[in-house]
């Protein structure tokens, strides 16, 4: 088995979100549990959790090679994504309107293009904001909202609207 | 035994002696036993004038004593109707003697109460004329005095109307000011709102993605991300 970060590369893009992540760290501590528990074998095993994650796990584990039924390799693999999964970097945004699946692939592939795929999102609806986006990321605050950019706008050009 | 003569003659003059002293003795007891016995009697006998005498001048005085009652009692009722009658007689006289005093003196203040009557109304009569004069002097003075007080309070009243509306002009133009500052503000306020409310609601969901986007590369070109 190959220990390296790209071996993980495709089980952590499947992740785009908080939301995401903790539905794939809880799925990979029910798998952990049956493993231990039950000693059916892997196969068996993966029926406690979604299709889906079992999809993208069986393609990593062929695609590395991994022999499923060691299970202390399995194991030792999934403790490891575990961890890779919790050292993900999150991009909190607050946008004015709670964006669906596709609007979510379109920031989420803006951030694997420009930040790599070390990066997820959390995302928090905030109406008042009007438009735009409220940015929280490594500590740093950034409002680019447009109830923001309006208000900036109006205080420079108070005078003039005024006038108007 | 045998007893010398001598000696018996001693006794027996002795006894003699003694005999005799014994018989005056007795001689003499016996009298003064009598002598007492009668001053005794004489004492009683004198005892018994003496309450005869006693019992006489008692009787007498009460004899004379009521000599004197009667006799007092007698002049008493008369002293008393004689004193009555004078007294009945002094009330009569005394009584008429007042009446002739009142009549005069009432007679004297009847006169004095009607000269004084002419005299006060006469008086009155010179003090209302005195008055009268006095209040007409003091009307024209008060009038006169009323006038320059009026001409200065209407001074005094229109600097101070003028000053009054000065001030309460400032107050209304500082009024005038805060209010049309706090109705800027406000149409501010509104503007803004409006427009923040028309842009909210006309922004299409490809306009909000673009705008997240812009946000995502301006943060990235500033070195946020």
């Amino acid at each position: 088995m190959k220990d390296n970060t790209s071996i993980y590369s495709d089980i952590l893009k499947s992740i785009k979100t908080t939301d995401d992540q903790e539905q794939l760290l809880s799925e990979i501590d029910i798998l952990l549990d049956a493993l231990f528990q039950t000693r059916l074998g892997f196969e068996k095993s993966l029926e406690s959790i979604s299709l889906e994650t079992t999809k993208v796990l069986k393609e990593t584990f062929l695609k590395i090679n991994l022999d499923v039924t060691n299970i202390d390799e399995v194991v030792n693999f999934l403790n490891e994504l575990k961890n890779k999964i919790k050292s993900l970097k999150t991009l909190k945004l607050y946008l004015a309107f709670f964006p669906s699946e596709d609007s979510i692939d379109k920031l989420f592939n803006w951030i694997i293009n420009n930040l790599g795929n070390r990066i997820i999102l959390s995302i928090q609806e905030e109406k008042t904001i009007l438009g735009g986006a409220i940015i929280e990321f490594d500590g740093n605050y950034l409002d680019y909202s447009l109830k923001k950019r309006l208000e900036d706008l109006f205080f420079k050009r108070k005078e003039a609207i005024f006038k108007i | 035994m045998s007893i010398e003569p001598i000696v018996f003659f001693d006794l027996v003059i002795s006894i003699f002696i003694l005999s005799l002293a014994l018989v005056g003795l007795v001689f003499y007891y016996g009298k003064t036993i009598h002598k007492i016995h009668s001053y005794r009697r004489e004492e009683e006998h004198l005892k018994l004038q003496m309450h005869k005498k006693a019992d006489e001048i008692i009787e007498e005085a009460r004899q004379k004593g009521n000599n004197i009652l009667s006799q007092a009692h007698s002049n008493y009722d008369k002293e008393e109707s004689a004193f009555r009658e004078s007294l009945r007689a002094s009330y009569a006289n005394q009584i008429k003697d007042f009446e002739k005093v009142s009549q005069d003196f009432l007679k004297t203040y009847q006169n004095e109460l009607d000269l004084i009557k002419i005299q006060t109304i006469q008086v009155l009569k010179n003090i209302s004329k005195d008055i009268e004069k006095h209040t007409l002097l003091e009307i024209n003075d008060f009038k006169d005095i009323l006038k320059k007080e009026t001409f200065a309070s209407q001074k005094i009243v229109e600097q101070k109307i003028e000053k009054d509306y000065e001030e309460a002009k400032k107050g209304v133009d500082a009024y005038k000011a805060e209010k049309l500052k706090i109705i800027d503000n406000d149409i501010y306020k509104i503007l803004q709102t409006v427009s923040m409310l028309v842009l909210g609601r006309t922004l299409s969901q490809q306009d909000h993605e673009n705008l997240i986007i812009d946000a995502l590369n301006l943060a990235k070109k500033e070195g946020a991300l």
